[in-house]
C-alpha cells in the first residue's frame, strides 16, 4: 500500500529549479532511499514533505490526504517525522527533555490543568516521559536522560535526533543523511537501528549519501540528478543501472 | 532549588518587614515587587520563549490605566478591576504576538517598541477618557477581606502574596509542555516545529501570558502610588524592565527579583555620587553582562564550582534570545 505518494512535485529558487516534476511513491511498511549528487534536489524534497519548504507546484499525498500547503506542526500530527542533516537539538535541555518535546503532541490539557496540576495533566506529563523513555531505549540512550543533550559526542546527538522523532509516534520517518560523519562502528549501530524503526511497523524514507548503507537496507532506491528523478527500483537494479553510473555513482567505483 | 532553601526564603521574605522598619525601605521593597512581578511577566516571552520585547512597559500602562479607568469611571471593586485590566492587557499582548511569527531578533524588538510607543501616544492624546499628559490622580487603594490597604507594610503582604502566587503559576507552567514548548521555540524554532509544536499558537500564547503578569503588575502599581499618568510607563521603564529579566538571569525563575532588586537598589545606594550616579550604575550594567552573561542568579552555581577540589568549573549558562 502506497503510504507517502508525490505527484509532480517542483521547487524553483528563482531561475534555478531544484526539484522537478518528481514523482515518487513510497510503500508503507518499506525503506526507501532517496539519493543523488549533492545538489540534486534531495533535502529539498525532503523540506518540501515535512512543508519546512512551500513546493512550487505538484501535491504530496499521505495515506490518502493532502498535506500540500500544511504546517510543519501539523505534518507531524499526520504522523509524519524527522531528523535534520544538521544537528538540531535545543542546547538548554536535556536528552530526556528533548526527547519529550518529540511527544508534544500527547498533550491532553489546557491552562487550568497546568495551574492546577490536575489529576489529567500528571497523567499526560508521566504518558509523555513514559513514550521519551521508551524513544531512548530503542536508540540506546535511556540511560543518558539526565545529561544536556548538546554535551553528548556527535553520533550519539544523531542518536537524539531520532528519539525525537520516534517520541512523535510516527508513521513515517525522514532520516536525513542519518550517518553523516560517522564512524564504521556508529554507522553499524545506526543500520541496526534503521531496521529495528521498520520492524516496529514505521516506514522509512531516508537521504542518504553512504552507498554500502543504502545499498544493504533499502527496499527500494529513488535517484534523482538536477532535481530529476533519473532511476528507480531495487537497491540491484539501480546500482547497476548505466544512467546512475553515469550521473552519480561513477565509473571504476566499485560499490560493494 | 532545593525545597528546604525555598522555604528559607519564602520565610525570609515574610519576616522582611519585622526587621527592616523605616517605611522607605518597605516603599522600595513594594516597587521591586511590582516590578519584579512585570520583569516576571516579560521574562515569559523574551527569557524562556526568546521573543525580544523592547515594549513591555505598554502592557504596565495598559494594566494601570485600564484599572484606573474601571475602578473611578465604572466603579468597580478592587479585585474586578486588577483581573479585568489584566484581561484587556492580556488581549494586547495576544494582539502584539501576531507579529511575532514573521518578525525575529531585533526587527521584533522593534515593533514591539513602535506598539508601546502608540500606546503612550494613545493615552497622551486620549484627552477624554485618560486626562492626557494631566495624568490621572486620587484613584483607590484597594481592601481586601474589609480592610483598607494604605500602610506601606499591608502593601508588602499583598504584593508579596501576589508574586508569590504568580511566581508558582509561572513555575508551573514552564514546567508543563506548555514550558517545553517555549523553550524548544527558543533553541530551535525548526526541530520545535517538526515535533508538532505550532510556532504562531505558542508564542501568541506567551505573549499574552507575559502581557497578564505585565498588565497586573500595572494594575497593582496605580493602586499603590494612587496615580498615573503617560510618563510613568515608557520606553526608558521598557528598557529597565528587561534589563532586569537579563541581570537577574534571563530563563531563570528568581532572575526577575533578583533583577528588579538589584535594579532598584543599587541606583539607591549609589546616591551618595550625586551627578556620576547613573555613570556608575551604566558601567555596572556593562561589567555584569560582560561578566556575568547568565545573570546575579548564575552567580550561585559559580560559587558552589569555584570550592576547591570540587569538580572543575564549567559555564551552564542557561542562556536566550
Amino acid at each position: 500500500m502506497t503510504l507517502l505518494s508525490i505527484e509532480g512535485l517542483t521547487k524553483r529558487f528563482g531561475g534555478l529549479t531544484a526539484v522537478d516534476r518528481l514523482d515518487m511513491e513510497v510503500s508503507e511498511g518499506t525503506i526507501h532511499a532517496l539519493i543523488g549528487p549533492n545538489g540534486s534536489g534531495k533535502t529539498t524534497t525532503f523540506n518540501m514533505i515535512s512543508s519546512m519548504l512551500k513546493p512550487s507546484s505538484g501535491r504530496i499525498s499521505f495515506d490518502g490526504r493532502n498535506l500540500t500547503n500544511k504546517s510543519p506542526d501539523a505534518v507531524a500530527t499526520f504522523g509524519i517525522s524527522r531528523t535534520f542533516q544538521q544537528i538540531s537539538l535545543f542546547r538548554t535541555m536535556t536528552v530526556l527533555q528533548t526527547t519529550m518535546v518529540g511527544a508534544h503532541l500527547r498533550k491532553k490539557t489546557g491552562l487550568t490543568g497546568i495551574l492546577l496540576r490536575t489529576r489529567r495533566f500528571r497523567q499526560q506529563e508521566i504518558e509523555i516521559r513514559q513514550k521519551a523513555l521508551e524513544s531512548l531505549e530503542v536508540v540506546g540512550l535511556a540511560k543518558m536522560g539526565d545529561r544536556m543533550a548538546t554535551e553528548l559526542p556527535y553520533g550519539q546527538q544523531r542518536l537524539i535526533e531520532v528519539a525525537r522523532a520516534l517520541a512523535v509516534g510516527p508513521r513515517l520517518l525522514l532520516l536525513d543523511e542519518p550517518v553523516a560523519g560517522m564512524n564504521p562502528m556508529e554507522i553499524e549501530f545506526m543500520r541496526q537501528l534503521v531496521l529495528k524503526i521498520r520492524s516496529r511497523g514505521v516506514t522509512i524514507l531516508l537521504v542518504e549519501h553512504n552507498m554500502d548503507l543504502v545499498m544493504d537496507i533499502s527496499d527500494k532506491v529513488t535517484v534523482i540528478s538536477s532535481g530529476r528523478k533519473i532511476a528507480e527500483g531495487l537497491p540491484r537494479e539501480v546500482r547497476s543501472a548505466p544512467v546512475v553510473v553515469e550521473n552519480y555513482l561513477g565509473r571504476g567505483i566499485k560499490v560493494a | 532549588m532545593k525545597p528546604s532553601s525555598i522555604v528559607l526564603l519564602v520565610a525570609g521574605l515574610l519576616l522582611f518587614p519585622l526587621i527592616m522598619t523605616h517605611p522607605y525601605y518597605m516603599h522600595l521593597a513594594n516597587l521591586i515587587l511590582i516590578f519584579a512581578l512585570t520583569a516576571t511577566g516579560l521574562n515569559v516571552v523574551t527569557g524562556y520563549a526568546g521573543q525580544l520585547s523592547l515594549g513591555h512597559a505598554a502592557f504596565s500602562a495598559i494594566g494601570a490605566y485600564s484599572s484606573a479607568l474601571l475602578s473611578m469611571k465604572l466603579g468597580w471593586p478592587f479585585p474586578l478591576a486588577l483581573v479585568g485590566s489584566a484581561v484587556i492587557a492580556t488581549g494586547f499582548g495576544a494582539i502584539l504576538g501576531i507579529p511575532s511569527l514573521r518578525l525575529r531578533g531585533p526587527y521584533l524588538a522593534l515593533a514591539t517598541a513602535g506598539f508601546s510607543e502608540i500606546i503612550r501616544i494613545i493615552i497622551n492624546n486620549w484627552e477624554s477618557l485618560t486626562q492626557g499628559s494631566r495624568g490621572i490622580p486620587e484613584i483607590p487603594g484597594p481592601s481586601f477581606l474589609g480592610m483598607a490597604i494604605s500602610s506601606e507594610r499591608a502593601w508588602y503582604y499583598f504584593l508579596i502574596g501576589f508574586f508569590l502566587v504568580c511566581t508558582l503559576a509561572t513555575y508551573r507552567i514552564i514546567h508543563s509542555h506548555l514550558g517545553r514548548a517555549f523553550i524548544a521555540l527558543r533553541d530551535n524554532e525548526q526541530a520545535a516545529s517538526a515535533s508538532g509544536v505550532n510556532p504562531f499558537a505558542y508564542k501568541v500564547i506567551a505573549f499574552a501570558m507575559s502581557a497578564f503578569l505585565s498588565g497586573l503588575a500595572g494594575s497593582l502599581y496605580v493602586h499603590y502610588r494612587a496615580y498615573i499618568s503617560p510618563d510613568t510607563f515608557t520606553f526608558a521603564e521598557s528598557v529597565a524592565f528587561l534589563s532586569m529579566v537579563v541581570v537577574g538571569g534571563k530563563g531563570t525563575l528568581a532572575g526577575p527579583l533578583v533583577g528588579a532588586a538589584a535594579l532598584t537598589l543599587v541606583p539607591d545606594l549609589l546616591s551618595f555620587m550625586k551627578d556620576f550616579k547613573m555613570v556608575f550604575h551604566g558601567i555596572l550594567l556593562v561589567l555584569c553582562m560582560m561578566f556575568l552573561p547568565g545573570g546575579l542568579v548564575s552567580l550561585a552555581g559559580t560559587l558552589k564550582q569555584w570550592k576547591p577540589g570540587g569538580p572543575p568549573r564549567r559555564s551552564n549558562f542557561v542562556d536566550a534570545a
